[in-house]
């Protein structure tokens, strides 16, 4: 609700005065967005803890995430992401096809609801940066999961 | 499907159902604390003691004013006693002004339903911040460059100016008519949990590729998240105990002090090794920068000294002479 008429201006932009440029029209964009790992996954209505694809921005499987197989992983696609979210979502609201619905749901590692800021232009529609607009806090993951493993040895000895 | 995400909440008419957040009450009597005498009691009574003074220390309060101006000669200003002549009216002229403010401040609240259970939201609109963020600016630079969008290029001059700006940007300025893009930064609640104090060590280069080891390969740059120096800019905090965001506007505005163009390349190996600002800056205003580099400090010495005593929970080094098993 807070983004609802955010979301209004993005797509049909909002008048603000440019000074001596006069009156502009200017879309609103989401470019950056910072936060833990948990509201990521939460925001992004993606399955957050252990699951097959947890990463937000790439299909790298759970098993490859620590070895260079992840290198050559794809990025996740937002289109057909969020066209396989609308349509887990629109079955688990009218609680049909549950089967689809799962396969769904393990292909993508998504929760079958909406992300609300998949409606703001920019991240639903082109350039469609709703997978690449997480910054983490830096301070919830550079400790925990950043340090290349030379570096732990070295801290170590 | 961005207008399918849209109308899937639309359809929900949460919006339908949210209200101001207060409601001021029949015959409300605002802005009665109309001299400077009374607009510092106001303040008195409202930041004493962190949330305020409770009613029966305002009723303390104003029995004690009462008995004091009572013998001594009042002089210019107007007596408490003749504003309000019972601690009621004084009370109440209290709520009234708060409430006012908060209805200016544009607050609402509504009533979510989720899977059954239900929540109450408190927001603001975020284009009304953003608007009013804007209103206070006298000099906007409106697009990357002088008088329209610039090519793209790996050259930096502020956090927003990112590859997600620029990309936006080009396709918002193919429109007909003057176009730009107005760039949000946010920062979620978590943020501020977990306060950096402004600085920290950029020796492991960006968190976001590296810390996940999965999107080495990939060219994007998030926009803004790693930049050196820090810029200052317009912050904005909410001003509740219910803060949920904190949007970080910047609009481009040009950087103050420094015009400088900083050199950026697309290749995040190549930021190891240096100290680097981080996007964080101050947004609580009763906390120095200095306060909040000590606590940067403290925690980063903290963290390091944790790391080092042991291993990682589920990190795995490896052993590239055994076969990896791979998933089915």
């Amino acid at each position: 609700m807070a983004f609802r008429t955010a979301i209004q201006a993005s797509h049909a932009g909002v008048q603000i005065d440019g000074g001596a440029g006069g009156k502009v029209l200017a879309f609103l964009r989401i470019l950056l967005y910072v936060c833990d790992q948990p509201e990521e996954r939460a925001v992004l209505c993606l399955k957050a803890g252990f699951c097959h694809r947890p990463c937000s921005g790439c299909y790298v499987a759970a098993a490859d995430m620590v070895s260079t197989d992840a290198l050559d992983t794809t990025d996740r696609d937002a289109i057909n992401t969020l066209d396989d979210h609308l349509a887990s979502a629109a079955h688990a609201r009218y609680h049909r096809e549950a089967p689809r619905r799962l396969l769904l749901e393990a292909r993508h590692s998504l929760n079958s609801a909406v992300p609300a800021l998949a409606a703001m232009a920019g991240l639903g529609t082109a350039p469609h940066l709703l997978y690449k607009m997480v910054g983490f806090d830096i301070l919830h993951v550079r400790f925990r999961a950043c340090f290349p493993p030379v570096f732990v040895s070295f801290c170590s000895v | 499907m961005s207008a399918h995400a849209r109308g899937f909440f639309e359809d929900l008419r949460d919006n339908k159902r949210s209200e101001p957040l207060v409601r001021l009450r029949k015959a409300a009597r605002v802005g009665m604390f109309n001299s400077p005498k009374l607009r510092e009691l106001q303040r008195f009574v409202l930041d004493a003691t962190r949330g305020g003074l409770q009613v029966a220390a305002q009723e303390k309060l104003y029995t004690l004013i009462s008995s004091i101006e009572a013998d001594a000669a009042t002089g210019a200003s107007t007596p408490v006693n003749e504003t309000f002549p019972t601690f009621n009216s004084f009370k109440r002229a209290i709520v009234d002004d708060l409430d006012a403010a908060v209805l200016a401040e544009g607050w609402r609240k509504a009533t979510v339903t989720e899977k059954g259970e239900t929540y109450n939201a408190y927001f603001r609109p975020v284009l009304d911040v953003v608007m009013v963020l804007l209103d206070g600016r006298r000099v906007v630079k409106l697009w990357s460059g002088d008088e329209g969008p610039v090519p793209p290029s790996d050259r930096r001059e502020t956090p927003m100016d990112g590859d997600a700006f620029r990309s936006c940007e080009a396709l918002v300025c193919d429109r007909l008519g003057k176009s730009c893009v107005l760039g949000l930064h946010v920062f979620s609640d978590s943020t501020h949990i977990s306060w950096s104090g402004c600085m920290t060590s950029g020796l492991l280069g960006r968190p976001y590729e590296e810390g996940r080891g999965c999107c080495l390969g990939g060219t994007w740059e998030s926009a803004g998240w790693w930049f050196r120096g820090r810029v200052p800019d317009a912050d904005l905090v909410f001003p509740s105990s219910r803060r949920v965001f904190a949007f970080r506007a910047r609009f481009l505005f040009p950087p103050a002090g420094s015009t400088q163009t900083l050199s950026r390349s697309s290749t995040p190996r190549q930021h190891r090794g240096g100290r680097c600002g981080v996007v964080y800056s101050r947004v609580h205003p009763d906390r120095s920068n200095a306060e909040g580099g000590e606590r940067g400090q403290v925690r980063q010495a903290v963290a390091v000294w944790r790391f080092a005593a042991g291993p990682i929970h589920g990190f795995s080094h490896g052993n590239p002479s055994q076969p990896r098993r791979r998933p089915d």
